[in-house]
């Protein structure tokens, strides 16, 4: 049955192009029949001479002949299809130029949403490469004003015992102090329940997982990801068994994870896993920290809303510390199939932005295809009513149009693999410009071509079976109704134009809303100066009592000492870094000596913290302003007494508001306490403090080599960090819309050239009856101005619309909205009276006379 | 475009069964059927106007298949033999070609005699 098959296939394929070698095989055999007639003619006593024409004219026509043997051959389905493609290709080669527009604006549009949707795809959509990911849920708590997937222990336990569920994991992503042979690393590191392996159906590629005996025991053992096994240990198969020292302890190397395993964060890969037990055992026995997320898994048939109902009764109950205000938080379970964690919440809106963005331009692009295949269309007019005539039939037809669309469709979307392929990996730099660079895997895979072929044969036959429907009715209606025809062709070019425009205004609107709030941001004064200042960050927690002390001084000496520097300071809570110690009424900052004079911030009363304070652990505090309000509305808050987390301090000094959380919140009320060394550095440099973050790292080698870097930024760079999801859906959306314009304006170009080139004559008359070139640019430009000012009509209610979409990235943009309007429609009537100028002075170039002889 | 039209003796699609037994006898070129179908009938004649069509025809079902070989007075011939499944087409075609036969006596029998 097989080898009957491949014949099959082997001669179809042999007559589908072989035609050539097929008729020459047909003629050959038709000679051999006629001479071997010839001869037996002959035997029989026939003259040579009368044999031969008798043998010949038995048999007819040989060409004729020959050509319906070779018809036995052609009826199917692909051999027609193939003769539809070489006529097709041979079509777009013969117009170059409309074929070079469409597949280049198709390619831009296919390959946008291709780059982002495999960055949708590989933060957001990919299952995790464990068993049936899709059983998979995570908790998470929903505050008021955020949501967190932070949990403690203690409600861990809680949750843990759910019949719901087959089982509740709980694992912390977490940075790794590596060391190996004295010198310090930070590995991305995962802390893991022992059921979180056999939960998730994940098993070890080489030795062993981690297991709930290893977890119980706090077992210091570690299994690696495959990434790092090949990259620090060469992929050597004696790896397991060794010793690597984390946080200061030797963990023994128990496995390998399998190759695509990365931990359960997509865009954070984990490197090592250790049981959660043997680092994270303070923090268990302490309520009052959250830092575990949990993953479960759903018994079968058990549905996520009785998941939800369970867990949400149990949370309930869970006692809360009460120093916590508010209203309590509520439970929520979400599918966690595709992994969950920060890098996915915070990229989930931006994305899906821009897949909205990036699906209208290649939703422009493909009205601007259609309208191209319908000015071509009437073009074709005369080569398509030949075919008729000679009896092509009118599905035979169609076909043919569509397989042209499908063809420049496909075309585009080869060309935008090409383009995703390389943009992808820039848009994922794009994202990680903050302390940990955010690593996905973006390798195009099968997901990513089956997208962008079904891309392509969809737009090819959506966006092409109007035009070839019409090219073909056109026809068959004969020419004497050739002129309302034309008339419903313009009205259908005229609704494409609009619509284009229409897209084009929300694609830009967007953008400029997204890069106004942008700019708002970055002109929030955010209390502080953030130029000229490096930050390092440490985490010399193997450092304890004296020895602390002892480092922090010479830290502080080495760095004040760098040529170049202006003053050295150290603090708990970076501004814009987040505020980590807080109470309901404040948050708390320790900060060194010349902490106020180094960040800038402004004293407003009293006197500033200094090294005294610092060293003698002094009951003192400065407060901002926002503090002095809030407690000392109608005193003098010098002198004043606060309790600050349980310790009565006197206020010294009050300073202005900075602002740590975010640019979008107000200042975060602070109260400052003296402190002498903190995890983070502040250097005010008089240069460019990039330029000495080599030097500032050389100084920590030379004091510690066992304190690795945590961080080493400029304070403006960190800023800049805080907006980087802000910036990349503005400046990315700024690009397509401008994309989308060039587009829209490309189709207009093509639909007055066309229509100019339609009212030559009728240009040449009012011409010659004494119009001016003036009339007659503005009589083109007029439709290019209806056409885009309905265009901008309907665009704009429904760009107003869709920023309600993501009114989360917006920032005090309602008050320039207007403005923003304005300055958009202007630029899209700029541009389009560009494209309709071009066509408009060619009108007005007709010389009446030619016109008019022409008709 | 079409399905040529095929003439003659194949208006009642016999002209394939011919074709498909005589190659059941083994291998045999164009000429070699038409030769062999003349001899052992005469009321049937074949034209070589439907004769290599219907080869081809059969080829590209992928009932028949063909080679170049050296005819007897040796000069290059195209040689057609049954593939496997034309040998199976063989056997359906000649009963239903019986069972058809059978009806049409049973019903015009009666009839004339």
């Amino acid at each position: 049955m097989f080898t009957q098959f491949c014949i099959d296939v082997r001669t179809r394929i042999a007559a589908l192009f072989g035609r050539r070698r097929l008729y020459s095989r047909a003629e050959e055999e038709l000679q051999f029949h006629a001479a071997m007639r010839e001869r037996r003619l002959i035997e029989s006593g026939l003259s040579p001479g009368e044999a031969h024409t008798r043998a010949h004219r038995e048999l007819g026509n040989p060409t004729l002949l020959a050509e319906r043997t070779l018809d036995s051959w052609r009826y199917s389905f692909v051999d027609t299809l193939i003769q539809d493609i070489r006529y097709g290709l041979r079509m777009l080669r013969k117009n170059p130029g409309f074929t070079a527009t469409a597949v280049l604006s198709l390619a831009l549009g296919i390959g946008a949403n291709a780059a982002i949707f495999s960055l949708f795809d590989a933060l957001l959509f990919r299952y995790l490469p464990v068993a049936m990911p899709q059983e998979l849920v995570v908790a998470t708590q929903r505050f008021t004003d955020r949501d967190s997937l932070m949990f403690n222990n203690r409600q861990r336990e809680a949750l843990a015992g759910s019949e719901t569920l087959v089982g509740l994991c709980a694992s912390r992503h977490s940075q790794l102090r590596a060391t190996k042979s004295g010198e310090s690393h930070f590995a991305e590191g995962m802390l893991a329940s022992g059921n979180c392996f056999s939960l998730l159906g994940v098993s070890a590629v080489l030795g062993r997982v981690i297991t709930q005996a290893d977890d119980a025991s706090a077992e210091p053992v570690a299994v690696l990801s495959h990434r790092y096994w090949q990259g620090q240990f060469g992929a050597d198969p004696n790896a397991i068994g060794q010793t690597i020292t984390l946080q200061d302890r030797p963990f023994t190397i128990i496995g390998v994870a399998p190759r695509g395993f990365t931990g359960l964060e997509p865009g954070v890969p984990a490197d090592i896993i250790v049981p959660v037990k043997s680092l994270g055992g303070p923090l268990l026995s302490n309520p009052d920290v959250f830092w575990l997320r949990l993953l479960g898994r759903r018994k079968a048939r058990v549905s996520i809303e009785q998941v939800q109902a369970d867990l949400a009764v149990r949370f309930a109950r869970v006692p809360r510390n009460p120093r916590m205000k508010g209203p309590p938080p509520k439970l929520e379970i979400v599918p966690a199939g595709s992994g969950f964690g920060d890098v996915r919440m915070q990229f989930s809106l931006p994305l899906r932005i821009l897949m909205a963005a990036v699906a209208l331009v290649l939703l422009i692009a493909c009205m601007n295809l259609a309208g191209l295949l319908l000015a071509r269309a009437s073009g074709r007019r005369q080569e398509i009513n030949l075919r008729i005539a000679l009896g092509a039939g009118r599905g035979r037809l169609l076909r043919q149009l569509l397989v042209e669309s499908v063809l420049l469709s496909g075309l585009g979307g080869l060309l935008g693999l090409g383009i995703a392929w390389v943009v992808s990996p820039l848009l994922a730099q794009s994202m990680s410009r903050g302390r940990t660079p955010i690593v996905l895997d973006l390798a195009p895979d099968w997901r990513i071509l089956a997208f962008v072929a079904a891309m392509s044969l969809l737009t090819g036959i959506l966006f092409g079976i109007m035009p070839a429907l019409r090219a073909i009715r056109q026809q068959t209606l004969g020419a004497q109704h050739g002129a309302r025809l034309k008339a419903g062709s313009r009205s259908w070019s005229s609704a494409l134009i609009v619509s284009q425009v229409a897209l084009c205004v929300i694609v830009l609107v967007s953008a400029g809303l997204l890069l106004g709030s942008l700019r708002k941001l970055q002109q929030v004064d955010a209390g502080f100066r953030k130029d000229h200042m490096l930050m390092l960050d440490i985490r010399p927690d193997n450092y304890k009592g004296p020895a602390t002390l002892r480092l922090h001084r010479e830290l502080y000496q080495r760095f004040s000492d760098l040529p170049g520097v202006e003053s050295v300071t150290t603090f708990d809570d970076v501004p814009l870094g987040g505020a980590n110690v807080t109470t309901n009424e404040f948050s708390i900052n320790s900060v060194g000596p010349r902490f106020f004079e180094t960040m800038g911030i402004p004293l407003l009363a009293g006197r500033v913290l200094n090294e005294q304070d610092a060293l003698e652990r002094r009951p003192v505090t400065v407060i901002s302003e926002s503090v002095a309000r809030k407690f000392f509305p109608d005193r003098n808050p010098l002198g004043q007494h606060l309790d600050v987390f349980g310790k009565d301090r006197e206020v010294i000094g009050v300073v202005r508001d900075a602002r740590y959380r975010s640019l979008r919140l107000p200042a975060e009320p602070m109260v400052y306490q003296p402190a002498f060394g903190a995890w983070s550095y502040g250097i005010r440099t008089t240069g460019d403090p990039a330029r000495l973050a080599a030097a500032v790292r050389h100084e920590l080698r030379q004091a510690a080599r066992d304190v690795p870097v945590w961080a080493l930024d400029t304070l403006d760079a960190r800023v800049d960090a805080t907006l980087v999801k802000e910036r990349m859906v503005s400046s990315l959306c700024l690009w397509f819309g401008g994309f989308a314009l060039l587009i829209a304006c490309i189709g207009l170009y093509g639909r007055l050239s066309y229509a100019v080139s339609e009212r030559t004559g009728e240009i040449g008359v009012r011409m010659a009856l004494g119009a001016r070139q003036g009339q007659v640019v503005w009589m083109v430009l007029k439709d290019a101005f209806i056409l885009t000012l309905f265009g901008i009509a309907i665009g704009v209610p429904l760009a107003l619309a869709s920023t309600q979409i993501f009114r989360a990235l917006l920032f005090a943009v309602s008050a320039t909205e207007a403005d923003t309007l304005g300055f958009i429609a202007a630029c899209i009537i700029a541009a389009t009276s560009i494209a309709g100028y071009l066509p408009a002075r060619r009108a007005a170039g007709v010389d009446p006379v030619i016109a008019l002889r022409a008709e | 475009m079409g399905r040529p039209q095929q003439p003659g003796a194949d208006s009642v699609g016999t002209l394939d069964l011919l074709i498909l037994s005589r190659l059941a006898q083994g291998p045999m070129h164009g000429f070699g059927i038409a030769e062999y179908l003349y001899q052992v009938s005469d009321a049937l004649h074949v034209e070589e106007g439907s004769l290599y069509p219907a080869l081809h025809r059969l080829e590209s079902q992928g009932l028949v298949e063909s080679t170049w070989g050296v005819s007897e007075n040796n000069r290059r011939a195209r040689f057609y033999k049954l593939t496997p499944r034309g040998r199976k087409q063989v056997a359906v075609k000649v009963s239903d070609w019986r069972r058809m036969v059978e009806a049409v006596n049973r019903v015009i029998d009666p009839l004339v005699s």
